[in-house]
């Protein structure tokens, strides 16, 4: 059973929006873009509690209550016809789908009742989009609400009231207590409640209402006894539950982190019990309120790692939260006249599964911008902050950002962030791999860029003089930038409509063709014999942190409005303007 | 009678294990051995065991079994699935998937209606037929079962069919299976054969009294021998006691090896009579007025004659007619509205709530207006026509809009029943002390003493050795057999003395005075 898609027409803040899901989902973008109508849609759809109230006039769109709500979910079935979810809607929808079948749908539409003042829920189901069926019910009691449990999680949720509602459950059974032990209980129980029936002040108290009630009504022999009814069977509603620390003393669980977690446990716990029963689909939202970074870390690992949260749908502000996503749908809600959204499948890439962590990372920031500029290294992230500080200081906060992409590929990220509709700039450096024995060089730098927008790549260049390429490096330069101005030029300015920055040489170069002079002084200052170039070059990040420091206004803006660093007036003019 | 708990049966570690064995079970279960007890044993069991989203089935052949395993089985019953092996192929097969194979023009309800009037003689024209008229149809040939073959032709053929069985039975109880045909016998072992959905199967072979509409008992007594089943006897017969039990058993080669040597005490009696007055003379004689007698006859003529018979020697006895709502051939999807009507006004306290336990989706029905339209029905006897329509509008009710010459045929009859007070018996059978009807009409039911007619059994005719055996399984402590001249005596006197040969052959000291008296 595998989710594939989920279309909401009219509902809330969607007038339509198409996603196409898979089993675990993460859903992200700005604050009141609708993450949470999100969820409420696949409540509406699966949660019989939720649903029961039907639709007010506030849930339809833009108010319009003459148009239908509708929300259809799409899930494929053809995957394995032995694994127990796609048993259970083999079950549950029994002839509504055929032995052809690849993807069932469940749908739910809500036509608004003007006189009732209510949008009365219906469902259907069925393998045909324009012909599908009623789902069997009985009192608003869906046949699909016998096989499916939503569960919904958010930040707000409180320990105590989780534990009270599950604590009930532990001496429901005949056999959670043996005879002994009932025996027992009740033995003490008795005892307890005489002691305290026995208590001087309740004594006392059984007095005075005597003698108060005398004074209405003198009757004889009347008498009160006020006693204690502890029982057995009321006992869990006196558990509370303590966390242990190392040296074993007991302490309330303050704290609204462990809290929390307790909270969580208990939930996915009691649904653990119900996996064999039912398909369990978590609903969370922002968990990671009130929670410090080592434990949305911990949750991220349990979320993303256990099998019984195979069905999700989470909403998070958090990078911490998706560190260790794998295999997810990755979707990103935006506000493009109307509010869409996009999605992507992300799988972490067999060849970086042990770099998942540093994947992970970067991306997880990423996802959450609206412009991202992809560099290489930390050298380029150091200069570009530096220019950025003096041209459009709060960047982040209006969505750009800068991702170093660090010994990772760059189509990883690139096909990840535009899928997802983030607008992403490229620069890289102009790398060339030569072959002496061939007597030539593999454009690296320009094929790379070329795969970034599906274009094939381009033939290896021949080297006219080999010893020269391999002892001169003012020749191998004079290849790149040969290649850069001449074999490759309309390339490159296609590559620039599609943000994609190929350095003319490298960075250090390129920089030096804006600011030669400073960057010469620059070493000079630090008493050095080399050009502004090698000396950069000696020292990559040191020397950048010291050149950014030695930059004034003026060569910010040389740089800013240099040809080669066009790059950076794109991020501004994409985010800042 | 014992409740079965507080008698340690002969055969206890049998009844432990049945309630264990994993895969396939055939029991077969004598009469009074308690095999609906342990049917709904089983399920309890297996269902407080089964975590899991699967569910069972409990099938069984007529409605009123069904509803006594509901009732038994209570709030464990769950989304199982309990009713007749009719509605189950209905529901659960054709209805839903006869599409998937025969196309879309099947996608719409198809109604059960196994009456005569919409009789096919081949397959094709059957699926002819529903096509047609949504209706379900069955053979003019009634050893074939149409709906069971169109079931299993559907699960050869839909793949979204096998898989919905597989996925949502962990098992399934089918009670009675003497009763199944050939079609419904071949049915059951493609679920178990080929869907690998374990079977829980009880029957008795001894007790198949429907040979003449095509039971196919050797499928039962098949299964014994079946690879993958475990067999196993349900002897201990809690209802009789053990002059009875000696007696049914003799004659059967299945259970004969239980007989066991007791004290005779004349718990059975031949008695051979001059004339009806003698009979009824020794009748009154031989009966115990403390206790329930029933005399089973074979027809309802004779059931009336042999009652105004005794009443004239002055015993009570009331004559219990089969009503013509139930027999065979008034088969309809929408039959048990009358019946449940001719309940509602003739049975002692039968309501609302009652007849609403015979709908079968009663949730989309409210108790208010089916209590307000049965008591207009009840008051409107006086008039034939207004009673008419006052039954239309509850047909209606129940979602039969247009009155079809059928329904009116059943309300017609329906009419004639309720204001016919000979009826009233047959809805209260359970209220008399001493009754006379007929044998069909009483299985299942209990009584202390059975009275039945030797010249009733001829047993070089198909099926009567069973039908014997059903008779004389039936009482709880006597028995008498009433032989009408000595011809009868003697070919009945023949029947005893072969099972009592029989039965020494075995190894037993038997005489035939050991297990019957014979008088004159």
């Amino acid at each position: 059973m595998i989710f594939k898609h989920l279309t909401i027409k009219n509902f809330r803040n969607f007038k339509e929006v198409d996603i196409d899901l898979t089993n675990r989902n993460i859903i992200f973008g700005l604050n009141d873009i609708g993450k949470s109508n999100f969820l409420a849609a696949l409540r509406y759809l699966l949660d019989r509690n939720y649903r029961r109230d039907g639709f007010i006039d506030s849930d339809y769109y833009n108010k319009d209550t003459s148009k239908e709500i509708s929300i259809t979910l799409t899930i494929q079935i053809d995957d394995n016809e032995d694994d127990s979810d796609n048993k259970k809607i083999f079950k549950m929808m029994k002839g509504a789908i055929t032995s052809d079948a690849e993807v069932v749908f469940i749908q739910l539409n809500a036509t608004y009742d003007k006189k009732r003042l209510v949008g009365e829920p219906n469902l259907f189901w069925g393998i045909d989009l324009d012909n599908l069926e009623d789902i069997p019910s009985k009192q608003q009691y869906f046949e699909l609400d016998k096989h499916i449990n939503v569960v919904y999680i958010d930040s707000s949720i409180q320990l105590e009231s989780t534990f009270k509602k599950y604590s009930k459950e532990i001496f429901k059974k005949e056999s959670s207590l043996t005879d002994e032990e009932r025996e027992d209980l009740t033995t003490k129980i008795e005892e307890l409640n005489d002691s305290v029936g026995d208590l001087s002040a309740i004594k006392t108290f059984e007095q005075e209402i005597v003698e108060e009630y005398k004074k209405f009504r003198d009757e004889q022999g009347f008498n009160v006894t006020i006693k204690s009814e502890i029982e057995v069977s009321n006992l869990h509603s006196k558990l509370t539950p303590y966390i242990l620390n190392e040296v074993c003393e007991t302490y309330p669980t303050a704290g609204d982190g462990r809290k929390k977690i307790l909270a969580y446990t208990l939930l996915t716990l009691e649904n653990r019990r119900q996996e064999e029963e039912k398909i369990n689909i978590f609903l969370i939202e922002e968990i990671e309120n009130h929670l410090h970074r080592s434990m949305q870390i911990a949750l991220s690992y349990q979320i993303f790692s256990d099998e019984v949260f195979k069905y999700l749908f989470m909403t998070t502000h958090s990078s911490l939260i998706v560190s260790q996503m794998d295999e997810v749908k990755l979707i990103k809600l935006f506000k493009d006249c109307l509010v869409i959204g996009k999605s992507h499948t992300y799988i972490v890439p067999e060849e970086y599964k042990t770099l998942k962590q540093k994947l992970n990372q970067n991306l997880a920031e990423a996802i959450y911008a609206d412009v991202v500029l992809l560099v290489e290294g930390p050298s380029k992230k150091i200069l570009f902050e530096r220019v950025l500080h003096d041209k459009c200081q709060r960047y982040e906060s209006l969505g750009g950002y800068i991702l170093e992409v660090d010994g990772i590929n760059f189509s990883e990220y690139y096909n990840i962030l535009t899928c997802l509709g983030i607008e992403v700039i490229v620069r890289t450096d102009n790398d060339l791999r030569f072959n002496k024995s061939r007597g030539d060089v593999n454009l690296l730098g320009v094929n790379r860029c070329l795969s970034l927008i599906s274009e094939d790549s381009v033939d290896n260049l021949q080297i006219n003089d080999v010893d020269e390429y391999e002892a001169e490096e003012e020749y191998r330069k004079d290849v790149k930038r040969e290649i850069y101005d001449d074999h490759y030029s309309e390339e490159i300015d296609d590559l620039i409509m599609s943000n994609i920055y190929l350095s003319r040489i490298d960075l250090e170069n390129d920089l030096y063709e804006a600011i030669q002079e400073l960057m010469d002084d620059f070493a000079s200052d630090n008493n050095s014999s080399k050009n502004g170039v090698d000396y950069l070059q000696e020292a990559k990040m040191k020397h950048m942190i010291g050149l950014c420091k030695y930059m004034n206004i003026n060569d910010i803006d040389v740089i800013y409005n240099h040809d080669r660093f066009e790059c950076i007036r794109e991020l501004v003019s994409l985010c800042c303007q | 009678m014992l409740p079965i708990d507080l008698m340690l049966p002969i055969d206890n570690d049998i009844r432990e294990q049945v309630l264990t064995q994993e895969g396939n079970v055939v029991i077969s279960a004598s009469a009074g051995t308690g095999k609906t007890y342990t049917t709904v044993l089983r399920i309890k069991r297996d269902s407080k065991e089964n975590k899991t989203f699967q569910t069972f089935a409990a099938i069984t052949f007529t409605r009123k079994a069904a509803k006594e395993i509901l009732n038994r089985l209570g709030p464990n019953c769950g989304d199982g699935f309990v009713g007749t092996s009719d509605n189950f192929v209905w529901s659960e097969i054709i209805q839903p998937f006869m599409y998937d194979i025969y196309g879309t023009d099947f996608k719409r309800d198809i109604k059960p209606d196994f009456s005569n009037e919409n009789q096919i003689s081949d397959f094709n024209e059957g699926v002819e037929k529903i096509q047609n008229t949504q209706l379900m149809c069955k053979y003019n040939d009634n050893t074939k079962n149409f709906a069971f073959q169109l079931a299993l032709e559907i699960l050869k053929n839909s793949h979204s069919a096998r898989r919905f069985m597989k996925a949502k039975y962990y098992r399934i109880y089918i009670d009675e299976y003497q009763d199944s045909d050939i079609d419904m016998h071949k049915f059951f072992m493609y679920l178990c054969d080929v869907l690998e959905i374990p079977l829980f199967i009880v029957g008795d072979a001894k007790q198949s009294i429907y040979g003449w509409r095509g039971a196919y008992s050797r499928g039962f007594t098949g299964l014994f021998e079946k690879e993958g089943f475990t067999r196993f006897e349900l002897r201990h017969n809690f209802r009789s006691n053990k002059a009875i039990q000696n007696y049914s058993n003799i004659f059967m080669d299945s259970v004969r090896e239980y007989y066991q040597p007791i004290d005779f005490n004349n718990e059975v009696i031949l008695h051979r009579y001059t004339d009806k007055d003698d009979a009824s003379y020794y009748i009154k004689e031989w009966l115990n007025l403390d206790e329930k007698c029933a005399m089973l006859n074979f027809s309802n003529d004779d059931a009336k004659s042999w009652c105004e018979r005794l009443n004239a020697t002055g015993l009570d006895f009331v004559y219990i007619p089969s009503s013509p709502l139930d027999y065979a051939t008034m088969e309809s999807e929408h039959i048990w509205i009358a019946r449940g009507i001719a309940n509602f006004i003739l049975k002692h306290r039968y309501s609302e709530y009652d007849f609403r336990d015979e709908i079968p989706i009663p949730d989309d029905f409210r108790v208010f207006m089916l209590k307000t339209k049965l008591n207009i029905i009840k008051d409107s006897i006086e008039q034939n026509e207004v009673f008419y329509g006052y039954c239309y509008s509850l047909y209606n009710y129940l979602g039969y809009d247009i009155v079809t010459e059928k329904i009116k045929y059943e309300v017609e009859l329906l009419y004639d029943v309720v204001i016919d007070e000979q009826y009233v018996a047959t809805y209260n059978q359970d209220r008399y002390k001493l009754t006379s009807g007929t044998i069909h009409s009483s299985k299942g039911l209990e009584f202390n003493q059975v009275i039945i007619n030797a010249g009733n059994y001829d047993f070089g005719r198909p099926d009567i050795k069973f039908l014997h055996y059903v008779a004389v399984s039936r009482p709880e402590e006597r028995l008498l057999i009433l032989a009408e001249n000595e011809y009868i005596k003697r070919r009945y006197l023949g029947y005893i003395n072969h099972a009592v040969l029989s039965t020494s052959r075995l190894g037993f000291d038997i005489e035939i005075e050991n297990v019957i008296k014979v008088i004159k």
